[in-house]
């Protein structure tokens, strides 16, 4: 009996503490600065524990039944706490306050365990021996906890199903004290109560692809603090210490580490190449970034932003994290954004631009094919003011050469002027670029914008193909004959197969 | 006449959550024609210039071309409610689709109608004396695509995919077109040209039009499965026959024909969301005035002075008597017997039965290629039906999971066209929408999720078949001179069912009767 007792104190103890790292966890993915963050988690939590710890007196009698009770509600927030948090955090707002919610609300009743359990035993042991043993077992407890916790379970099960696993021991302490102390009322009341609860976070832990949608967690090198599956794309981003990066349909989009190398060479050429480039336009390139390098420049006056998918702007404009990421670009007053199809809303408007930045997902199939087609790039130019020029991202004239090449004839076959440049961004690789316009383009002149990578010499040597990405025969890509898109798949293939994978 | 109390049934029939109906032409209304039941005596009686009988894509060239030659005063018949025929469309909350012809293929110098109207409709332009076609038609990437030995394939012919036999034989039955679209005649014309009507007369050539195009392929050792397949995917596809059943100079007239005429490569066609109704839209366009739907032509007496034709009003139930200096018969040609006296033998017009499906998509289905990867057309090989196209292939929208309409077909080109026809009536809408869904499930597993609506059209005279010994026949010819003021325009008098020879025909009719009338025009669209 009083065994049982004991290993339910270290168990309790366990818990209670995998709560506390998993909130702590979780907050440093989702808002980064884990300082910060394990901090004011652990603060809130020890001050929760010590409420519960002084409200437990006024529990004056049923001690065991309202032992049980706290169990099973700690198993219930806490089993759920991950789960919880991830879809606030990715559909909703008031993230903070669900989050130092649920870590009181824990905190405070794993605060009232300890006193009555206490109060519980000392029926059973001398109060010297009780004292001593309750809180050896608490901090051996803890202990387990901080060391199973990076170990081994969030590399193998994850926050998620380390919540609900458990959620799961707290609510199995609670039965067991259902079973071994029959002899108060209620008690059928309770086991059913606690049964339930426990085959709730059973299939919590079970189905955590099906309700949660991470289940891509393990397909991304880092966790996953947002998913979303939306009409047009599944998007993730995935945050560790020091990088956050975007996935669409499980490629990767940029990566803060070096994302500036990209969108530098995305920007700030073709704002050297106007003398002043008032009004522009981007499309794609919904994260904001490219807006945010356009901002600094002050000659710019008007951005417009078509963007297809609502939730990338709903991300990177709306929500209270992830806009940070583009120091609030898409907030800016200069900023508009339109939810279209890009090709369709050419089609349909007949504003004019002195720039406009091309940013859209690589040709790997007829429909996106459709966007680097020379009817595409016409009708761009027809957007264009008489100096105007656009910027197109054009996919790896290293790994893709005939593609990149043959987005470059495209150009050139929609009677437009070009200037194909590269960049070595490290997570793609070497990426390529263009510029073309009806004149034939210009970089010159200062660099416009503070930059962190490109100064005048680097941006020199941004149009210099060494031998193994210089210019190879490639045809133009046509909306009734889609070439690129053949070509494009043939290069990955053999770029990927050339290790023999 | 058995089973014609479901056909054109209006009420949904659910399936679990399937819901659907039959679109098919109004066969009980047609059927009457069998056993006259009508008034004797016409109720009403006008005085017209002209009378155009059909409004398939021939009545609608027929015209169209008096139209631009200024003759307004005539009077087009039509027994549905809608004009088209096989070019007729349905309409679908993500938009239109076909229930039949979809395509134009760019046309030959020589198909100068069809030139025509195509600049008349903006799609062809000339810009520094070099005429091209709007891109935004030109069928996009990927026209086709072949589902052979367990994946799909680009284009219809899956080279890597072939034996070194079939490769070789693939190779030479392309030099061998190739030769034959080269090819011209002592006089310089083509060989095969299209319209058929410009091709060459001699007798070298037209002796291939009294052979099969299965005997043609034996004499040519033509013997590989995937060309045989080929070759008769060709013959069920543009003439709902076979290898067997259609002439060896019209199988060579597919391949041989179409040269792109300077606007593109021969393969390259025009297509629409709608399929050719967009052109019917276009032809219907000035001639909203003279078109009667709803008008069950009865009886047709065509003399030296004129053309006397009764008609029925469906909406009134009245008999109507037009008389008309001249009338042009733009019906297809069975149905002669049941409108005229004293016809030719007409036994050598054969019509193929065709079914179409439309299959209304909430979002395109799992593809084994991914997304993105559909073709518009897409064609399963050694299936009996032809595949299916996507309406919305041609939408410049990229974002992928958009709600879409197909359109499949399945022509009956081996069994005996009356007996299908028969069974088709009596078929219920349940069977062939289970077994459309069911060929379709086999490359895209969760179809039935997708599929919120399929609309069933049977064509029972779908397309004239081009059999041996026909489009050059002596009774091919009779069939096309005129009887008095009656001037014949159908598409069945090429023994093709193209656009381009209705609308040869409905504009030759049309130019005939003008210069009857005194009107001949200056210059010929032909």
């Amino acid at each position: 009996m009083v065994g049982i007792l004991l290993v339910s104190v270290f168990l309790v103890a366990t818990c209670g503490l995998v709560y506390e790292l998993v909130a702590g966890a979780l907050a440093s993915y989702l808002l980064g600065d884990s300082v910060l963050q394990f901090s004011t988690i652990i603060g809130t939590y020890l001050f929760a524990m010590g409420i519960g710890s002084y409200g437990a007196k006024y529990v004056e009698r049923g001690l065991l039944t309202a032992f049980i009770q706290v169990q099973i509600l700690v198993g219930l927030l806490g089993g759920c706490s991950a789960a919880l948090l991830f879809m606030v955090f990715s559909y909703g707002s008031g993230f903070r306050f669900v989050l130092y919610g649920l870590v009181f609300s824990i905190g405070f009743l794993v605060g009232l365990e300890i006193p009555l359990l206490l109060r519980i035993l000392k029926e059973h042991i001398a109060f010297r021996d009780l004292v001593s043993q309750v809180l050896a077992l608490d901090y051996v407890g803890a202990l387990a906890a901080s060391v199973l916790f990076p170990l081994f379970l969030v590399p193998h099960l994850g926050l998620i199903r380390t919540s609900f696993l458990f959620g799961m021991v707290n609510v199995a302490v609670a039965f067991i004290f259902v079973t071994r102390f029959q002899k108060e009322g209620r008690w059928s009341a309770l086991s059913a109560e606690s049964a339930l609860v426990f085959l709730l976070l059973l299939a919590g832990f079970v189905f955590t692809d099906k309700i949660t949608r991470f289940a891509e967690q393990g397909l991304y090198p880092a966790p996953v603090i947002v998913s979303r599956q939306t009409p047009y794309q599944k998007l993730a981003i995935t945050r560790e210490p020091g990088e956050t990066r975007l996935y669409l349909n499980g490629n990767l989009q940029f990566s803060t580490f070096d994302e500036y190398r990209y969108h530098e060479a995305l920007v700030v050429p073709a704002l050297m190449a106007h003398s002043a480039p008032q009004k522009v336009l981007v499309l794609g390139g919904g994260d904001g970034l490219a807006v945010d390098l356009l901002l600094k420049d002050p000659r710019v006056e008007e951005i417009l932003l078509v963007e297809l998918d609502p939730v990338m702007i709903e991300i990177f404009r709306d929500h209270p994290e992830m806009h940070k990421l583009n120091n609030s670009a898409l907030r800016s007053p200069k900023v508009k954004v339109v939810m279209a199809d890009a090709f369709t809303w050419l089609e349909q408007n007949d504003q004019t631009f002195d720039l406009a930045l091309v940013d859209f997902p690589d040709p790997s199939n007829y429909s996106v094919g459709k966007l680097y087609t020379s009817h595409f790039y016409r009708r761009l130019a027809e957007h264009l003011s008489p100096k105007g020029l656009f910027v197109v991202q054009c996919s790896s004239p290293l790994a893709a050469r005939r593609s990149y090449w043959s987005i470059i004839s495209t150009l050139e076959f929609s009677g437009l002027k070009v200037l194909p440049y590269h960049v070595y961004v490290p997570s793609f690789g070497e990426w390529g670029f263009a510029l073309a316009s009806k004149i034939e383009p210009r970089v010159q002149g200062e660099i416009p914008i503070p930059t962190r990578f490109l100064d005048q010499s680097e941006v020199e040597r941004l149009s210099r193909f060494p031998a193994d990405m210089s210019r190879v025969a490639a045809e133009a890509n046509r909306l009734f004959d889609q070439i690129l898109v053949r070509y494009f798949q043939e290069d990955w293939s053999r770029y990927r197969g050339r290790d023999g994978n | 006449m058995a089973g014609l109390g479901f056909a054109g049934c209006p009420s949904s029939k659910p399936s679990g959550r399937l819901r659907g109906q039959r679109k098919d032409p109004d066969y009980p209304q047609g059927h009457r024609l069998r056993e006259p039941d009508f008034p004797a005596a016409p109720t009403r009686q006008e005085r017209l210039a002209g009378v155009i009988l059909g409004g398939g894509v021939a009545g609608l060239s027929a015209g169209w071309r008096w139209t631009r030659a200024g003759l307004t005063d005539y009077r087009l018949l039509e027994l549905e409610s809608q004009v088209g025929g096989n070019s007729r469309a349905l309409t679908y909350p993500s938009g239109s689709a076909p229930i039949g012809a979809h395509y134009l293929p760019v046309p030959n110098t020589e198909a100068r109608a069809v030139r025509r109207l195509l600049t008349e409709m903006g799609l062809l332009t000339t810009e520094k004396d070099r005429p091209g076609l709007d891109p935004r038609h030109l069928c996009h990437s990927r026209q086709e695509r072949l589902f052979y030995e367990g994946e799909w394939r680009d284009g219809l012919i899956p080279h890597q995919a072939l034996s070194e036999v079939s490769q070789e034989q693939m190779a030479r039955f392309q030099e061998h077109i190739s030769q034959w679209s080269r090819r011209r005649d002592s006089k310089g014309r083509k060989v095969f040209a299209l319209p058929l009507h410009f091709s060459s007369t001699e007798e070298q050539y037209l002796a291939l039009d009294r052979i099969s195009f299965a005997q043609y392929a034996k004499r040519m050792s033509w013997d590989d499965p995937f060309l045989l397949w080929y070759l008769n995917y060709a013959c069920r596809d543009d003439f709902g026959g076979s290898l067997e059943n259609c002439s060896a100079w019209a199988g060579l007239h597919y391949f041989a024909s179409r040269d792109g005429g300077g606007l593109g490569d021969a393969d390259d066609i025009l297509v629409w969301p709608e399929g050719n109704n967009r052109l019917v839209k276009f032809l219907q366009g000035e001639q909203k005035g003279q078109i009667h739907p709803g008008s069950l032509v009865l009886e047709v007496v065509p003399s030296e002075n004129g053309v006397t034709i009764d008609y029925l009003e469906l909406a009134t139930g009245e008999r109507v008597r037009l008389q008309a200096e001249v009338c042009l018969f733009c019906l297809p040609s069975f149905l002669r017997p049941y409108l005229l006296k004293d016809q030719p033998t007409l036994d050598r017009f054969l019509y193929a039965p065709w079914l179409t499906a439309n299959l209304e998509l909430t979002s395109p289905p799992e593809d084994l290629e991914g997304p993105g990867f559909t073709a518009w057309d897409n064609v399963l090989y050694d299936s009996t039906s032809l595949g299916y196209v996507v309406s919305t292939h041609q939408h410049l929208t990229t974002a992928p999971n958009q709600p879409t309409v197909w359109t499949w077909y399945h022509p009956f080109s081996d069994e005996a066209p009356e007996v299908v026809r028969k069974t088709l009536l009596e078929t219920q809408w349940e069977d062939w929408s289970q077994r459309v869904l069911g060929e379709l499930e086999v490359v895209h597993a969760d179809i039935r999720e997708r599929c919120r609506r399929l609309d069933i059209t049977v064509l029972g005279h779908g397309m004239i078949r081009p059999s041996v010994d026909f489009i050059w026949s002596g009774q091919m010819a009779r069939a096309r001179r005129p009887q008095g003021r009656l001037f014949f325009g159908h598409g069945d008098l090429s023994g093709m069912s193209l656009f381009e020879e209705s609308q040869f025909r409905g504009v030759l009719a049309a130019e005939q009767a003008l210069a009857v009338l005194g009107m001949e025009p200056d210059e010929s669209f032909l």
